[in-house]
C-alpha cells in the first residue's frame, strides 16, 4: 500500500564531508604526478623570486582593459605596419633557397673580412684594372643580374600590392 | 547499371560516369577535387556560388548541375577554369568576411573556408560590403548574420524543397539581397518550425547554433570590444589569405581535442535520424548531421536538433532512492540492490513468480531491452514482462503478422519517398514522424508523387494532400474493405500476385458482401466521388505505400483495421516489392527494437513463441535455467491484475505510466496496491511517487547502444557523456540485481549483450556491433553473413509456406461513453514536445515555443458555446475530468475536439478522460474513443499557444532558392563576361549556364 510521494531526502553532504571528498580527490592526484609536481614547484619558486609571477598576475587580473589597449595600439597604422612588416620580412625569408643564400651569406662575410680601411684613393684606371681581377668580376656580375631580377621585381610588382 | 557506364576525360584523366551522373559526382568519384560551395549532396545543384565552374569542350559549365556526357573533355584545374572559379569565389567574399581563427564556424569543415583555400585565394578583389541589415537573434535555437550570408541559397533550398516546410526565401529584387523569414518576419515569428535544416546546410557562420556561439573556438568567447578590433587587426596586417588559413587550421585542429563529436542516435520518435553530437565537457553544443546517415540524411526536426538540454537537468536522478515512511532519502547502491532483490525474492517466494511484473522501455536500447527481458524470464521466472508498444503499435503489429508475417514496416524510407501513392490514415507525421514527412512531401512537391490522406483532422498533411478525406471516428475499416470492394468489382485487383503469392482469396472476398459503397457513404461520411477517387488513384499508381499510426491502432478494432489495411495491400499487389506496403510509424525511437529484443509477453527476442518448446529448450541452454512454458500477461491486464490482488510487485524503467496510460486514475490506484513497486528513470516521474526504490538511469547520451527504429532499422549511438552522478545504463543495473540473485551474467559492454541475442534469435543471426560501426546500419531479418534485408517478402512472406494471407475482419460498434458526452475526443502528438514531456519541457527553447497542452475546438462549436480561443474549459468523460485552455482552429470540426497529450500536470492530462476499453486482440487502449463534455470555465483567456509559434505564421512556398532571378538583376554579370574581358575570349566560355 504505497502512497504517492514526491519528497526527496537528499543525502547533502557537510562542507566537511565535501572538503574532505575534495582533498581526497587532490592527493590521489597528487600521489600520481608526484615527480612532475615537484619539479613544477621549483620552477614556480624560482618565477616567484624573479617576481615574475607577481607581473602575470597583474596582467591576468586586468587581461580585458590590457587587450583593448593593446590592440588599440596594433590598430594604429604604425604599428600595422610593423606587424605587416614582420610577415612580410618572415615570407622573405621562408622563399630564399637556404643553399643559394648560404653561398651569399658567407660571400658577404668574406668580403667583410676583405674590407679593410684603404689607406690610398683608388683611381678610374685602377678601378678598371680591378674589373680583370676575377674574383672582382664574379661578385659585380652577380650584383648586376641581382639588380636586374630586382628591376623586373619592380616593374610588375606593383599592381599586386594591395 | 554499369553496363551503360561510359567514359569521359577529366584533367587528361578517365573518368566512368554512370549515366545521369553529373561531372562533380563523377570527378569526386575518382578523386578529383572541384571546388564547390551550394551544391550539397542531400540537395542536389543550386547553381549559385559559381565556383564549381569548369570547362567542358571549351564552354564553362557548371559541374554540379551538368551531366556528364559520352565524349566530353573537361578541365576542372585549367587556368580559364581556376580564373572562373576564383572570379567566383572573390564574389563570395564580398558577402563575407574572413576571420576565420575567431570564427565560431572554423571547426574544419567550414565550406567557404575550405574552398577558398583549395583556390588559393590570396587577397580580395572586391572589397567586402556589410549588408545594411542587423543580424537577427529572435530565435531561441539559432541566429542569422547577413554580414556574413554569401547567398549560396542552401538554406532557402532545404528549406523549400528538403523539409518541405517552405519558410525561407531569398529576395533577388533587394539592393542587397539577404535570407527572408515568411518574405521578411523576425525568425522567431515566422512559420518556421526549427527543424535546423537551414543551420545545418548553412555553408559558413551566417546561420549557427546559439549554443555554438562564444563556445567552439578558443578565441571566440572573447567580449565583443577585444573581438571587433581583433578582426580589424586581423584584415590589416594579413600578408594574404594563406597566412589566415595556416594559422585558422591550427586552431581548427585545436579545437579538436575539447569538443568531442560522437554519433548517436535520437531518442525521440521511431524515424531513427543518426547525426554527430557535439560536446564540450557536459554541454552539446551542436547537433551535427551527416549526410551518410541511412534514415535522415541531414535531416532532422526540432528535437533531435536541439531538444538535449534535458541530459543536464537539475532534476535528473543522481542516486537510488529508498521510500522510507514519507519520504524518499537517497541511499546507495549496495542499499538499494540489496532491498530490492530481499523483496522480490520474498514476493516470489510467498506468491509465486507470476505476481511480479516487468515494465520495459521503448526509450532504452535494445541490449536494456534484451537484459530486461532476461531478467524476466530467467531471473524472476516469469514472461510477465511488456513494453510500450501496448499503447500504440501492437494492433498494427498484429496486423502485418495476421496477413504478411513479419511485425515491421515493409520496407525502408527509401521506399516511401519513391512510390507513386501515399496513403496516410489516422497519422500526422508532419507532427509525430517530421523527418519522415518531409521525404513524403519532397516527393510530392518535387516528383509528382500522389498523396491520399485519411484523418479526422485538417493536419499540415491533409492540406497537402491531393485527396483528403475526414470519415467519421472509428469508422477507417469500412471505407477501407468498401474501397476493396470497390476494387474488385472493377477487376483491378492484382490477379496474377494474388494468384501465385497469396492464400484465403475466396473467403475475403465474401466478407466484403456487405461493404457497398452506398453502405460505407453511410457510415463513415466519405462521399461515393471521394470513394471511388480512392480507389482509381490506388488502380492508377504502381506502387502504393500505406503509412498508419495510432488513428488506427488506439481503437477497439485498432487490429482489425491494421489488417484490412494490409488485405487492401495484398490485394492490389502493394507487398513484396520495392517502392510499396504498409508502414505502421512507430512512436518511439525504440518501440520496434523493444518488441524486437523480447519485451514482450508471449515472445522471446526475434518473434519466437515462448509456448514453443524447441525455442524454449535453445533459451534455457543458453542461460542455465528452466522457462515458463506459458505466455505472461500484458500492461493493461498487469493492472487488472493488480486490482485483483494477483500481482504484489512491479519492475518498471524508462516509462511515465502514471500520465501515459490510458484512465490513468485507475492505473495510479493500482500502483497504490502493490507491495513493492521499482521504478527507474532518469528523472523522478510521477510514475516514481508511487515507487518503493527508485533507480537513477543513464539516457542514451550516457551510455553505447543499440536502437532499432521504424524501417526495422538497428542502428548503434556511442557514449559521448559519462553518466550523471551515479546514474547507470539500464543494462548494467539489471546485470547487478541479477548477480545479487545468483545469476552471473559477465557482460562487459552492451555489444556481448548483442551478440548474445544475435546467437539466439534467426532474425538477428548476422547482427554484429563491428557490421554497426558507425553510419553503417542494419535492417532485420539479418542472414548470419550480415545480409540485411532492406525490402521484406521479396521472394517469400513470412509464412511457412512462403504465401501471404487474407484476414477478413469484420466492423464492430466503437466504445459509446453515453449521450451526455456529447464531444468526441480525439488526442495526440504535437511537434516541439514528445510524450508527457518529462524531457521536452526541461528545455527552455522548446517550452518557449510550446508552453503548455490544449484543446482544439471547430469554429462552430466555440460559436454554439460561446468561446473564443483561450477559454477555459472542463472537459468530463465518464472516467475523469480535466481543465485546459482552448483553441479555435478550422483543423478540428463539428462536435470533434483534439487535445494534445503533452503535460506534466495530472490535472490537464488527457488520460485522466481515456477509459480501460482497448482492442480485442491485442489490448491496446482505445485512447482514440472517448465522449467529453464540455463546461466553459471563463469565455476567452490567453492564447496557449504563444504568438511566436509557427502556427500562427503562413508559409511562403516557392521551388527552391529561384536562381534565375539572381541571374536577372541588372548588376549581375555572368562570369564567363567578365573572364572575356581578362583575355580569355577565344572561342572559350560563350556561355556559362
Amino acid at each position: 500500500m504505497a502512497k504517492q510521494l514526491s519528497n526527496i531526502e537528499k543525502r547533502v553532504m557537510t562542507q566537511a564531508e565535501k572538503d574532505a571528498q575534495s582533498l581526497g580527490q587532490i592527493m590521489g592526484a597528487v600521489t600520481e604526478q608526484k615527480e612532475a609536481l615537484m619539479v613544477f614547484l621549483d620552477v614556480i619558486g624560482e618565477l616567484h623570486q624573479a617576481g615574475v609571477l607577481e607581473t602575470l598576475r597583474g596582467m591576468l587580473k586586468s587581461r580585458t582593459k590590457i587587450g583593448v589597449i593593446a590592440l588599440g595600439q596594433l590598430n594604429k597604422s604604425g604599428a600595422q605596419h610593423l606587424v605587416r612588416n614582420g610577415f612580410s620580412a618572415v615570407q622573405f625569408l621562408a622563399a630564399m633557397d637556404p643553399a643559394r643564400l648560404r653561398v651569399m651569406l658567407d660571400s658577404v662575410t668574406r668580403g667583410m673580412e676583405k674590407a679593410e680601411p684603404a689607406d690610398h684613393r683608388i683611381g678610374v684606371m685602377g678601378l678598371m684594372g680591378t674589373l680583370r681581377d676575377p674574383e672582382v668580376n664574379a661578385a659585380l656580375s652577380t650584383m648586376i643580374n641581382f639588380l636586374r631580377g630586382m628591376g623586373q621585381g619592380l616593374g610588375q610588382g606593383a599592381q599586386h600590392v594591395h | 547499371m554499369s553496363e551503360q557506364a561510359f567514359t569521359i576525360r577529366v584533367d587528361g584523366k578517365d573518368v566512368t560516369c554512370q549515366p545521369g551522373e553529373t561531372i562533380l559526382n563523377a570527378a569526386e568519384g575518382h578523386d578529383i577535387r572541384v571546388p564547390h560551395i551550394c551544391y550539397h549532396r542531400n540537395l542536389g545543384p543550386i547553381r549559385t556560388c559559381d565556383t564549381c565552374l569548369v570547362d567542358v569542350n571549351g564552354e564553362l559549365r557548371h559541374s554540379c548541375a551538368t551531366v556528364a556526357e559520352p565524349g566530353m573533355e573537361v578541365q576542372t584545374a585549367s587556368k580559364f577554369a581556376r580564373a572562373a572559379q576564383q572570379e567566383a569565389m572573390q564574389r563570395i567574399l564580398e558577402n563575407h568576411e574572413l576571420y576565420c581563427t575567431v570564427c565560431d564556424n572554423n571547426n574544419g569543415n567550414c565550406r567557404v573556408h575550405n574552398t577558398a583555400e583549395l583556390l588559393q585565394v590570396d587577397h580580395n578583389k572586391y572589397e567586402f560590403r556589410p549588408k545594411p541589415y542587423p543580424p537577427d537573434v529572435s530565435h531561441p535555437f539559432y541566429r542569422y548574420e547577413p554580414d556574413q550570408c554569401i547567398l549560396c541559397g542552401r538554406c532557402v533550398e532545404a528549406c523549400q524543397d528538403l523539409q518541405v516546410n517552405e519558410t525561407l526565401s531569398i529576395d533577388w529584387s533587394l539592393e542587397r539581397p539577404r535570407v527572408l523569414w515568411d518574405g521578411g518576419v523576425p525568425i522567431n515569428e515566422s512559420s518556421c518550425v526549427s527543424c535546423g535544416h537551414c543551420v545545418t546546410v548553412c555553408p559558413c557562420n551566417a546561420l549557427m547554433e546559439k549554443d555554438m556561439l562564444g563556445e567552439a573556438g578558443y578565441l571566440t568567447g572573447l567580449p565583443n570590444q577585444v573581438m571587433l578590433p581583433m578582426i580589424d587587426l586581423t584584415k590589416a596586417v594579413e600578408p594574404s589569405y594563406e597566412g589566415i588559413f595556416a594559422i585558422s587550421e591550427v586552431e581548427a585542429a585545436m579545437r579538436g581535442p575539447r569538443i568531442k563529436r560522437t554519433k548517436t542516435v535520437c531518442t525521440y520518435c521511431g524515424v531513427g535520424c543518426s547525426f554527430e553530437v557535439w560536446t564540450k565537457d557536459r554541454k552539446v553544443i551542436r547537433i551535427e548531421p551527416q549526410v551518410e546517415a541511412p534514415a535522415n540524411g541531414i535531416s532532422t526536426c526540432v528535437k533531435g536538433k536541439w531538444g538535449w538540454e534535458f541530459v543536464n537537468s537539475d532534476e535528473r536522478l543522481t542516486a537510488p532512492l529508498i521510500r522510507r515512511g514519507d519520504t524518499f532519502v537517497e541511499a546507495t547502491w549496495d542499499e538499494a540492490i540489496s532491498l530490492i532483490v530481499e523483496r522480490l525474492t520474498e514476493i516470489k517466494k510467498k506468491h509465486g513468480a507470476g505476481s511480479i511484473g516487468v515494465i520495459a522501455s521503448s526509450k532504452a536500447s535494445n541490449e536494456d531491452n534484451f537484459a530486461a527481458q532476461k531478467f524476466a524470464r530467467a531471473v524472476l521466472g516469469t514472461n510477465n514482462v511488456d513494453n510500450c508498444s501496448r499503447y500504440c503499435q501492437s494492433p498494427a503489429t498484429a496486423g502485418l503478422m495476421r496477413t504478411v508475417g513479419l511485425g515491421g514496416d515493409a520496407g525502408s524510407i527509401y521506399d516511401i519517398a519513391s512510390a507513386d501513392l501515399v496513403m496516410i490514415i489516422g497519422a500526422n507525421p508532419a507532427e509525430s514522424h517530421p523527418v519522415l514527412s518531409t521525404r513524403v512531401k519532397r516527393s510530392h512537391k518535387l516528383f509528382g508523387q500522389k498523396l491520399i490522406v485519411a484523418d479526422l483532422r485538417g493536419h499540415e498533411m491533409a492540406d497537402r494532400a491531393d485527396l483528403f478525406v475526414s470519415p467519421l471516428p472509428s469508422t477507417d475499416l469500412i471505407w477501407l474493405n468498401a474501397v476493396a470492394r470497390y476494387i474488385l468489382d472493377q477487376g483491378w485487383e492484382a490477379k496474377e500476385f494474388i494468384a501465385q503469392r497469396t492464400n484465403g482469396m475466396e473467403e475475403f472476398v465474401k466478407s466484403l458482401d456487405k461493404y457497398t459503397i452506398e453502405y460505407a457513404e453511410q457510415m463513415t461520411g466519405i462521399s461515393r466521388e471521394q470513394l471511388v477517387k480512392i480507389a482509381t488513384m490506388i488502380h492508377e499508381a504502381d506502387n502504393t505505400c500505406i503509412l498508419w499510426a495510432m488513428g488506427v491502432t488506439q481503437h477497439t478494432m485498432g487490429t482489425d483495421t491494421s489488417t484490412a489495411i494490409c488485405n487492401l495491400l495484398l490485394l492490389t499487389g502493394n507487398f513484396g516489392r520495392p517502392g510499396c506496403g504498409g508502414y505502421p510509424l512507430r512512436g518511439h525511437n525504440n518501440v520496434q527494437g523493444a518488441c524486437d529484443f523480447g519485451t514482450m509477453p508471449a515472445w522471446f527476442p526475434g518473434y519466437e513463441a515462448v509456448e514453443d518448446a524447441n525455442v524454449r529448450a535453445k533459451y534455457e541452454k543458453a542461460w542455465g535455467v528452466t522457462l515458463e512454458s506459458k505466455p505472461g500477461i500484458n500492461n493493461h491486464q498487469m493492472v487488472a491484475a493488480i486490482h485483483d490482488g494477483h500481482m504484489k510487485a512491479m519492475y518498471l524503467f524508462g516509462e511515465e505510466m502514471s500520465l501515459v496510460d490510458s484512465n490513468s486514475n485507475h492505473v495510479e490506484d493500482a500502483f497504490e496496491k502493490l507491495d513493492f513497486f521499482v521504478v527507474q528513470d532518469i528523472f523522478f516521474s510521477r510514475t516514481a511517487r508511487f515507487a518503493d526504490v527508485v533507480l537513477p538511469a543513464a539516457p542514451s547520451l550516457e551510455k553505447d547502444g543499440t536502437f532499432t527504429n521504424t524501417e526495422r532499422r538497428i542502428q548503434r549511438f556511442y557514449k559521448a557523456l559519462e553518466p550523471i552522478g551515479q546514474a547507470k545504463p539500464d543494462w548494467q543495473i539489471f546485470q547487478m540485481i541479477a548477480k545479487q540473485m545468483g545469476h552471473d551474467w559477465h557482460y562487459t559492454h552492451p555489444s556481448e549483450i548483442m551478440a548474445e541475442a544475435a546467437s539466439l534469435a534467426p532474425i538477428f543471426a548476422g547482427v554484429t556491433y563491428e557490421r554497426l560501426k558507425e553510419w553503417n546500419s542494419l535492417q532485420w531479418p539479418v542472414a548470419p553473413d550480415g545480409t540485411d534485408t532492406p525490402v521484406l517478402y521479396l521472394k517469400r512472406f513470412g509464412f511457412p509456406d512462403g504465401k501471404a494471407r487474407f484476414f477478413p475482419v469484420e466492423w464492430t460498434e466503437p466504445y459509446n461513453a453515453g449521450k451526455e458526452y456529447d464531444l468526441h475526443l480525439n488526442n495526440g502528438r504535437i511537434l516541439e514536445h514528445f510524450h508527457e514531456g518529462n524531457m521536452t519541457y526541461r528545455n527552455d527553447g522548446l517550452t518557449h515555443k510550446v508552453p503548455r497542452e490544449w484543446v482544439e475546438v471547430s469554429p462552430d462549436l466555440a460559436k454554439e458555446r460561446g468561446i473564443e480561443t483561450g477559454a477555459l474549459v472542463r472537459l468530463t468523460s465518464p472516467y475523469g475530468e480535466i481543465e485546459t485552455r482552448v483553441v479555435v482552429t478550422e483543423r478540428v470540426h463539428g462536435n470533434e475536439v483534439y487535445m494534445t497529450m503533452h503535460t506534466r500536470d495530472e490535472e490537464r492530462a488527457v488520460n485522466r478522460l481515456t477509459s480501460s476499453f482497448h482492442d480485442r486482440v491485442t489490448h491496446t487502449p482505445n485512447y482514440k474513443e472517448m465522449g467529453v463534455k464540455m463546461e466553459v470555465l471563463e469565455a476567452t483567456g490567453e492564447d496557449p499557444i504563444p504568438s511566436w509559434n509557427w502556427r500562427h505564421a503562413e508559409r511562403v512556398p516557392q521551388l527552391g532558392v529561384l536562381v534565375e532571378e539572381k541571374w536577372k538583376r541588372p548588376d549581375y554579370v555572368p562570369i564567363s563576361q567578365v573572364l572575356a574581358k581578362e583575355g580569355f575570349a577565344d572561342g572559350q566560355a560563350a556561355q556559362q549556364h
